[in-house]
């Protein structure tokens, strides 16, 4: 089918970033592809605000106040704590959702309050889930819910032909047959954002006569990065074998899986690990395709990246 | 003495009609012993005889359902589908391109006769709708409710003989301009806050 691709966006602020949704169709159903990608974005809205930490009302900063260890959550944080639980172990312990006192910390340059232990287990009740967690145990979904709710947003749209799902960075897409993004990645060394220079295009095409969904994160750490007051650098990557900000050869990490919230999960641990430890994780992972730029200028690519670039 | 058994009727010497069988069936027995049938027998019609047998032959026929009625219904239904199957073999193949041969010079007679009221002694009364092609001179004005045919139509000549003649040479087709294949849809992926 070919479309020409009138892109119907709608966007938003949150979880301290933005979403944008773009779909796209031909010009007939534009009017309806706006309707949709509205819907989604109130949807969005709403999932969000559950899993915030920026918001005093919301079940994960409500479930951050209270000190049981053993309490009940609602459906929304009980998916997202779930995709927590397997993300950790699909990264082999290096996506943390147990850090947000680490991550508090580091924001502020303060010292990390002591945690003995941070296990904590979810199972299903229903509706419902019980989490039991050791005492002092906070969690902090910034990073692994966007890549969630990207996901469920694409999932939303799953009758148009295209989709593209932006959560701050983390991209979801759905590519029918014949339809076909380009994601350009930013180039963070330059200095002039409006310019958006690029370090590579990629080329996410449907499939032979299938919809195709893809994943594709970002993670690094030198847009978020502030110095503290005795100049002492520091980032929002916190690497759970030290409860600090990771300091590695990474600048930043682009990673294409099946889907965001497996591209997001991917792209932190690549950054985490380092270049070295980096490419040998993608081979036990969901990657499929990779693009690290290293603090030397050079980018390091999975094998098999022309395949991926436009 | 008077015989017990034996009737008496009072006739005029007429001779009496014969006694009625006695009936088959329960009670058949019953009749007295002294009844006497006073002329030969009656022939017992067959179906009486047979009263028995006969119902129990119907019933055994009553037992099955009369074939004719589905059968008459097969014939008519295969007979319409026959004939739905020869009128659409047969019927004119209105796709064609190929000019229709028209006897316009028989409808010009037609229009002639018809106004000068001189069609001949054997006036055939039609009714079917009749066709006037009218040439139409520079100037003239068509008449109300007549569909004017262009001068490059060429289908219809009145005064001449059309015959089924080639279909028009077909104007070459210009493909419209296609459209420049839009650009795909961009996206941008930056490192997040998360």
């Amino acid at each position: 089918m070919a479309l020409n691709t009138h892109i119907v966006s709608r966007s938003a602020p949150q979880m301290g970033g933005r979403l944008e949704i773009a779909i796209a169709t031909d010009s007939a159903r534009r009017a309806a592809a706006e309707l949709a990608a509205r819907r989604a974005v109130q949807r969005v809205d709403a999932w969000a605000s559950r899993l915030t930490r920026f918001s005093d009302t919301s079940d994960l900063s409500n479930l951050n106040s209270r000190s049981e260890r053993t309490i009940a959550l609602r459906p929304t944080l009980a998916a997202t704590l779930r995709w927590a639980a397997v993300a950790h172990e699909r990264s082999d312990g290096i996506v943390d959702a147990t850090l947000l006192d680490a991550r508090i910390a580091a924001e502020r340059g303060t010292s990390i309050p002591a945690v003995d232990d941070r296990c904590w287990t979810i199972r299903p009740a229903g509706r419902l889930a019980i989490l039991d967690r050791a005492a002092g145990v906070r969690f902090d979904l910034d990073g692994l819910a966007k890549g969630w709710l990207a996901d469920r947003a694409a999932a939303l749209l799953s009758e148009w032909p295209g989709v593209a799902v932006d959560a701050d960075g983390d991209i979801a897409l759905r590519a029918a047959e014949d339809v076909e993004w380009h994601v350009d990645v930013a180039d963070p060394r330059s200095a002039d954002t409006s310019a958006r220079a690029t370090l590579a295009t990629l080329r996410l095409r449907g499939g032979a006569s299938w919809t195709q969904s893809y994943g594709v994160a970002t993670s690094g750490t030198s847009v978020h990065r502030w110095a503290l007051d005795h100049g002492r650098p520091t980032h929002h990557l916190i690497d759970p074998r030290t409860q600090r900000p990771a300091h590695t050869d990474v600048v930043q990490a682009t990673v294409v899986a099946p889907t965001a919230s497996e591209a997001e999960v991917i792209a932190k641990t690549a950054v985490i690990l380092g270049s070295v430890e980096a490419l040998g994780y993608f081979g036990r992972s969901a990657a499929l395709a990779a693009i690290l730029l290293l603090e030397s200028g050079e980018l390091a690519c999975l094998p098999g990246i022309e395949t991926w670039l436009a | 003495m008077t015989d017990l058994g034996q009737p008496r009727h009072i006739t005029a010497g007429r001779p009496l009609p014969p006694r009625k069988a006695p009936p088959i069936g329960p009670g058949a027995n019953d009749l007295p012993l002294q009844s006497v049938v006073s002329a030969a027998p009656t022939p017992v019609p067959t179906g009486e005889a047979t009263q028995l047998p006969v119902m129990a032959a119907e019933r055994g026929r009553l037992s099955r359902p009369d074939p004719r009625p589905m059968r008459f219904a097969f014939g008519a239904a295969a007979v319409a589908a026959v004939s739905f199957l020869a009128v659409g073999f047969g019927q004119p193949d209105f796709g064609s391109s190929a000019e229709q041969p028209t006897d316009t010079e028989a409808l010009a007679a037609n229009a002639a006769a018809d106004s000068t009221g001189t069609a001949g002694q054997q006036t055939v009364t039609r009714d079917q709708r009749i066709t006037r092609y009218v040439f139409l001179a520079p100037g003239e004005k068509a008449p109300p409710g007549a569909t004017v045919i262009s001068p490059e139509d060429t289908r219809v000549q009145p005064g001449r003989e059309t015959s089924q003649s080639a279909a028009p040479a077909a104007e070459p087709i210009t493909p419209a301009a296609q459209p420049e294949p839009a650009a795909p849809p961009r996206v941008t992926t930056r490192q997040s806050g998360g």
